[in-house]
């Protein structure tokens, strides 16, 4: 599962190619999915419970976000035994960390909470981290 | 056979001569004879000598005497027998009949009484005398003695009258009397007198078994009919049984004392004891004994009496004399015992206490009249003098007391009837009662009268007494004034007579109400008619007057005219309602502009919240590219393009950081922070170190003086000092070392504080100090000293949000000074 595809929702789509260069520039071998919404990317999860498909290696989401929120795909993934069953390591990846954002965010138990710098160096030592340490890290479903 | 002179002895010799003996030697009898006679005559005795058969009767001179016979008197046996007492004749007779037969041995002795024949005299005569037989046994002689017995007999008689008397006065009297034995217990009293000597009288009395047993030692000899009826008996044997069967265990003492009396050889005692009767009755005794003065205590008599009634009697007088003593000490009242001149005998206890005295002594047997006032004088003695006559006096008065107390009395004297009902009386009671507090009563119940009358009378208001049926009892000037009618004419009428129709059914139900003790008083606005006919606004307040038992009696009215306040109410309701219209318009209209108001607001504080997010994204994306042309393209872009490169990063920066601010700023307003102690060294602390780099690079020093703790944010306390110092940082000059100091001082008691922080910078004017806290106000150029125009708009509000204030002192190119006052 660790080269499992690793999935970006962001609505901006300047955002989503500016996260996929950075991952391309640090050689990240893993498929990269982008999603423009919430609801784009539960329903691929909600697709992959039939178990033919190669399990997700990391969610990268945004909060705010038009049809559904990121804090919204969180509570959905929660809901769903299976999905939690899979512990796809989900981090999110924001312009603004409000203070309610972020309770809101640990309270749902997510893996990590990022700001998006404006300096790309700073964004991509960023990422390089998360996908260091998730490529590191043991998992159950390995 | 008739009386011979025989004056001489010899003829008594002669007589006696002859036919002595028979057979004998005549010399021997004779002068035995002689010797007999002599005897006799000295022994006081007479002799006779009779011879049946020849009918010879010889009497020597003593015996003719006794039947009344001179000693010459001739005597036969028909003078013997006349001179018998016709009662004796008989059983004389018989007795000499018998004597002369053989069989009887020939002894006689009889007594008899003899009616003197010649006196008349009655005496008693003892006769003794021996018969002779000859062989055929015939009487031959018969002599013998006689002894004038008479005075013997007559004591003997009179000792059985004596006796007979004395028994009819014992049973017949109507005394128990009763003879008592006493000789064993005196005997047994003075063995133990001897044994016990002056302490008999306590052994005895502490002895009760010894008591009892001398009591045992009494016999009763013998009681009579009286003590049957007295004790209940029915036969003299019960009463005789001892004394035990009538004593009581009260009997006892009284018996001890009676032994003790015997003891002491007393002559007699008398005594009052309980006994009981066979039946068990209780009746009470006096007993008087009267002890012997010999030695002979076998028939000692004593009497019991019946007092059981006097007992009871005195009982009863013992009680109602306590009776009347407790009546008369108890009496609240001053109870005087007078003499019939008017002096004072007695007071009683109360009494005393009354008129102050410590002592009775103090007025004892002064006239009455002395203890009061001079001026009553005359009114005591004639009440003095009233009673004297029999009549009961009474009056009233007032007199000082012993220690000058000035009391008024009501006085009652009566004549004491005496129980031997003599015309005059000899004491009089007086009865004083203190009255001093009812007339003191009286009084200021006569001065609150005049009070009340003024009260009423010149009172600027309406007063009146109602009836519980609506009539004017009474009504005062100014009431009559109110309604235009005299005094007369309105108590001829009720207040329901006068009252506007309206208005009445309101005031009688109230009136209902305040009879049936629901309210205890009520006030209300009605109107009257005035005798002109036209209305009158009055206020009327109305309470019950109620009697002793709580029954209504009448109500009590204060009215007031109020027809001009009326007037102006009117007035004042017409211009009132203007304004209350005027008011409830401009009301709405208000309610409608805060709506508006707190609409635009809600709306503008949105749009600052939305408008920062969104527009954080486009600015964060210029600074993303401008990033990457920067660092992308650094070796291919011309100078030019770098130096607008630059300025474009710059402004976006600019951009970011206004941003971030406004977000901040409102952002205070939605977020409820929770408050909490803060320790503001630590806070500063905390902002000393993420300065760190700041500090270091302007080589600033920090002061800080003891910074209390205070109530708030600590998230927004950290943002207000990192605002201060950061411009104390920022705007230093640009030659000098900035130098900031932070201290604490406590103001109104602790309850307060002062946190100043001071600096040495470039300073404001004052002018400029007062829009200092204006968000987006810049004193300065941009390009010369960074800033967003938010910091210190920022700082006043999270101050205000901590209910404190803040305020900027500087000086131009000397630094400046922020005062924050916070709550402790």
């Amino acid at each position: 599962m660790k080269n499992g595809p690793i999935l970006i929702i962001d609505d901006d789509e300047d955002d989503r190619e500016l996260i996929s260069e950075i991952l391309e520039s640090i050689s990240v071998p893993n498929k990269l999915l982008t999603f423009s919404n919430g609801k784009e990317a539960l329903t691929y999860l909600k697709e992959l419970e039939g178990g033919n498909e190669t399990q997700p290696f990391l969610i990268l989401c945004d909060i705010n976000m038009p049809v559904m929120n990121g804090l919204e795909l969180r509570r959905q993934i929660n809901e769903s035994k299976e999905l939690i069953e899979r512990s796809i390591p989900f981090v999110y990846l924001t312009t603004t960390a409000t203070k309610a954002n972020l309770a809101e965010a640990y309270e749902m138990s997510v893996q990590g909470f990022f700001e998006k710098d404006y300096r790309v160096q700073n964004l991509t030592q960023t990422l390089q981290r998360v996908y260091d340490y998730w490529q590191h890290c043991k998992h159950p479903n390995n | 056979m008739n009386a011979t002179p025989n004056s001489n002895p010899a003829g008594n010799r002669t007589a006696g001569n002859e036919p002595l003996h028979s057979g004998k030697g005549r010399k021997s009898v004779e002068e035995h004879e002689e010797l007999l006679r002599i005897a006799l005559e000295g022994g006081d005795l007479g002799y006779y000598d009779y011879y049946p058969q020849t009918g010879e009767l010889i009497w020597s001179a003593r015996t003719k005497a006794m039947f009344g016979l001179p000693p010459e008197a001739e005597v036969d046996y028909n003078i013997y027998v006349k001179g018998l007492h016709p009662e004796d004749k008989q059983r004389s007779d018989a007795a000499v009949q018998k004597a002369m037969q053989p069989e009887s041995g020939g002894l006689y002795e009889n007594e008899y009484r003899t009616i003197g024949i010649t006196d008349g005299k009655t005496r008693w005569i003892r006769s003794k005398g021996r018969l002779y037989f000859d062989e055929a046994g015939k009487a031959i002689r018969f002599s013998g003695i006689t002894q004038d017995i008479t005075e013997r007999k007559n004591a003997e008689e009179r000792l059985a009258d004596s006796e007979k008397r004395y028994r009819q006065i014992f049973e017949g009297t109507p005394v128990s009397i009763w003879e008592k034995d006493f000789s064993k217990v005196v005997i047994e009293l003075q063995r133990l007198k001897e044994k016990h000597g002056a302490t008999l009288y306590s052994y005895l009395h502490q002895n009760r078994d010894e008591v009892h047993r001398l009591m045992s030692l009494v016999k009763i000899k013998d009681t009579n009919e009286a003590s049957l009826k007295m004790f209940d008996a029915e036969k003299k044997e019960d009463l005789l049984k001892g004394l035990a069967v009538l004593f009581t265990p009260e009997t006892l003492p009284v018996f001890t004392n009676e032994l003790l009396a015997i003891a002491n050889r007393q002559e007699d005692f008398e005594s009052e004891y309980p006994l009981q009767t066979l039946k068990g009755r209780k009746i009470w005794c006096l007993v008087k004994t009267r002890l012997p003065q010999n030695d002979d205590y076998s028939r000692v008599l004593v009497s019991r009496f019946d007092i059981t009634d006097r007992k009871k009697a005195e009982e009863s007088l013992k009680e109602s004399e306590a009776f009347n003593r407790t009546i008369l000490e108890n009496s609240p009242d001053c109870i005087k015992i007078l003499n019939a001149e008017g002096r004072l005998q007695f007071i009683n206890v109360n009494g005393q206490e009354h008129l102050e005295l410590d002592d009775f002594a103090q007025v004892a047997s002064k006239c009455w009249w002395e203890l009061w006032d001079v001026k009553n004088e005359e009114k005591v003695k004639a009440a003095i003098q009233k009673a004297m006559n029999g009549e009961k006096a009474q009056f009233q008065g007032a007199a000082l007391t012993a220690k000058g107390t000035l009391k008024w009395w009501d006085v009652v004297v009566s004549p004491v009837i005496e129980q031997n009902n003599s015309e005059k009386p000899k004491r009089l009671i007086a009865v004083s009662r203190d009255v001093t507090n009812q007339k003191q009563a009286e009084e200021s119940i006569r001065r609150s009268e005049e009070r009340f009358r003024g009260t009423f009378d010149n009172v600027a208001v309406g007063i009146a007494h109602v009836g519980l049926n609506g009539k004017w009892l009474m009504v005062n000037e100014r009431l009559c004034q109110i309604v235009g009618y005299t005094k007369k004419e309105l108590l001829s009428k009720t207040f329901q007579d006068i009252t506007y129709p309206e208005d009445l059914e309101t005031d009688l139900q109230l009136l209902q109400q305040l009879q049936e003790g629901t309210i205890e008083t009520y006030s209300m606005e009605k109107r009257y008619f005035h005798k002109s006919g036209s209305l009158v606004w009055i206020t009327l307040t109305v309470s019950l007057l109620r009697d002793g038992s709580g029954a209504p009696n009448y109500q009590i009215a204060v009215i007031q005219d109020i027809t001009l306040r009326k007037q102006a109410e009117d007035a004042l309701k017409e211009s009132e309602d203007r304004f209350r219209a005027l008011a409830e318009t401009l009301e709405h209209v208000v309610d409608e502009r805060t709506e508006a108001l707190q609409r635009s607001n809600e709306d503008l504080q949105q749009f600052a919240h939305v408008a920062s997010h969104d527009l954080k994204e486009p600015v964060r994306k210029i600074r993303t590219f401008s990033d990457r042309l920067h660092t992308e393209f650094e070796g291919i872009l011309p100078e030019r393009a770098k130096l607008y490169l630059s300025k474009i990063e710059t402004s976006a920066e600019r951009i970011y950081a206004m941003i971030n601010g406004v977000l901040l700023y409102s952002s205070l307003d939605a977020d409820d922070q929770v408050f909490e102690e803060v320790d503001l060294a630590k806070i500063i602390g905390e902002i000393a170190t993420d300065l760190e780099v700041l500090i270091s690079e302007k080589c600033a020093v920090l002061h800080r003086k003891q910074l209390p703790h205070v109530k708030g944010s600590p998230v927004l306390l950290y943002q207000l000092f990192y605002n201060l110092i950061n411009n104390s940082l920022k705007f230093a000059k640009p030659s000098v070392a900035p130098e900031i100091s932070i201290k604490a001082e406590e103001i109104g008691n602790k309850k307060y504080w002062k946190v100043i922080v001071e600096d040495n910078g470039i300073g404001f004017s004052q002018e400029e100090a007062t829009h200092i806290f204006q968000t987006f106000t810049r004193l300065h150029a941009k390009d010369k000293y960074e800033g967003t125009g938010l910091g210190l708009a920022l700082c006043k509000k999270i101050v205000e949000r901590h209910s404190g204030s803040i305020e900027a002192e500087g000086i131009e190119g000397r630094g400046s000074k922020f005062t924050v006052t916070l709550p402790a």
